[in-house]
């Protein structure tokens, strides 16, 4: 009987230690390299200023805390004096008219829905009558998620004013988390606040009691 | 440093990886049953198979890198998600480079359920990021955990980096531990 003799395979060699530390660093390189060919910078309009001075008289509101009896109710709130984002003067004042003020945050994906769900609905049925409604641009920060505002706003029916980089007015108004509305009755006294996303319809049948109907 | 290039570099690392995690999971899954996954499997253990834990740690460093890249230098406020996530990334630093310098593949008993739980996290903050509804409805001014800080090719975010790299550390504990059982079959 003839034995063939059986051939061990040879143990498998690892290679060195330096092979993945080599390929790690030229991924790492050629990844840099396209990062760096990709990434366009962005432009925007001088004319344009995505925050400007605004003026606050009055008292500023306590912050809101959600769940509790808002002390805010019967305060006078807050007047606005300050611009629109392309510089036009624009206030919210205590004029009589009974308004509801909405502060907005570019990088707030609620503030985001809201508006999204907003402007069709107010283009389609327009304000109630006998109210106003206004918005702030606030809290902007160029570093955050879906800057610039004004662009972000460029289709948003409601006047809108930009508030400082200090975000005063959204201070003003005790905001504690956005989207945050505030409800001003005729005699220039808050009727309530309110944070975080609401329907459409939710916020007509408030303006529609604020408007008296 | 320019955010924009910081953000395609992370972003394009994390593709890297989520390709990479692709990989493993057919080979691990597959290499029993398919020759050539087997081969292919073999010929990546031949190539990275004793420096897996390293790799491993060379990862979980990143992550820590980037994440305090990220809140210290650019300025991205941590949510409390994100804080729990680096909860779990950060001992892995230190655990991940002495189980290597060991050879401990051991290591994947205890890190294991770290890395899941820290998977599910991001996996649950990613889910809000993409379905904000979800949530109370309200953006916290300071550190909203649905806000996309980042999002680099149209799906990835911060937690998502989180999610891959978390994947592909629990991936290579995985690797590390079959691959030494086959050494002493």
């Amino acid at each position: 009987m003839s034995k063939k003799a059986v051939k061990k395979p040879p143990p498998r060699k690892r290679r060195s230690r330096k092979t993945p530390i080599l390929i790690g660093v030229a991924v790492l390189a050629v990844v840099a390299l396209v990062a760096l060919l990709t990434t366009v910078s962005g432009s925007g309009d001088a004319n344009i200023k995505q925050t400007r001075s605004v003026k606050i008289t009055g008292q500023a509101l306590p912050l809101y805390q959600s769940g509790t009896a808002d002390p805010a109710v019967g305060m006078p709130a807050p007047e606005i004096t300050g611009a629109t984002f392309d510089g036009t003067p624009l206030s919210i004042t205590n004029d009589g008219t009974p308004k509801a003020i909405i502060l907005l945050a570019h990088w707030c994906p609620h503030c985001q829905t809201e508006v999204e769900e907003l402007t069709p609905y107010i283009k389609a049925n327009g304000i109630p009558e006998g109210v106003e409604v206004f918005s702030i641009s606030t809290s902007v920060n160029a570093a955050k998620p879906n800057y610039p505002p004004s662009k972000w706003l460029a289709d948003w029916p409601v006047p809108t004013i930009a508030d400082n980089s200090n975000s005063s007015s959204a201070r003003a108004f005790g905001l504690s988390g956005f989207p945050f509305v505030v409800f001003v009755g005729a005699d220039g006294k808050v009727v309530g606040r309110n944070e975080g996303d609401m329907p459409p319809e939710t916020l007509y049948k408030i303006l529609e009691q604020l408007a008296g109907r | 440093m320019n955010p924009a290039f910081v953000n395609r570099f992370f972003g394009l690392i994390t593709l890297l990886i989520i390709v990479v995690d692709i990989g493993l999971v057919v080979l691990l899954l597959g290499r029993r049953r398919s020759a050539l996954l087997q081969s292919a499997s073999d010929r990546l253990d031949d190539l990275f198979g004793g420096s897996t834990l390293w790799i491993a740690s060379a990862i979980a460093l990143g992550a820590t890198v980037g994440s305090l890249f990220y809140s210290e230098v650019i300025g991205f406020n941590p949510c409390h998600l994100c804080w729990y996530q680096r909860i779990v990334w950060y001992p892995l630093v230190v655990v991940l480079p002495i189980a290597a310098h060991r050879k401990d593949t051991r290591i994947s008993t205890y890190t294991l359920p770290v890395v899941a739980i820290g998977w599910g996290i991001a996996a649950y903050q990613y889910t809000l990021q993409n379905f904000p509804s979800l949530d109370t409805g309200v953006c916290n001014p300071d550190a909203p955990c649905t806000l996309r800080w980042v999002w680099e090719l149209g799906f990835i975010s911060i937690p998502m980096m989180s999610l891959a790299g978390l994947t592909l550390v629990g991936l290579l504990l995985l690797w590390a531990r079959t691959s030494t059982r086959q050494e002493h079959e």
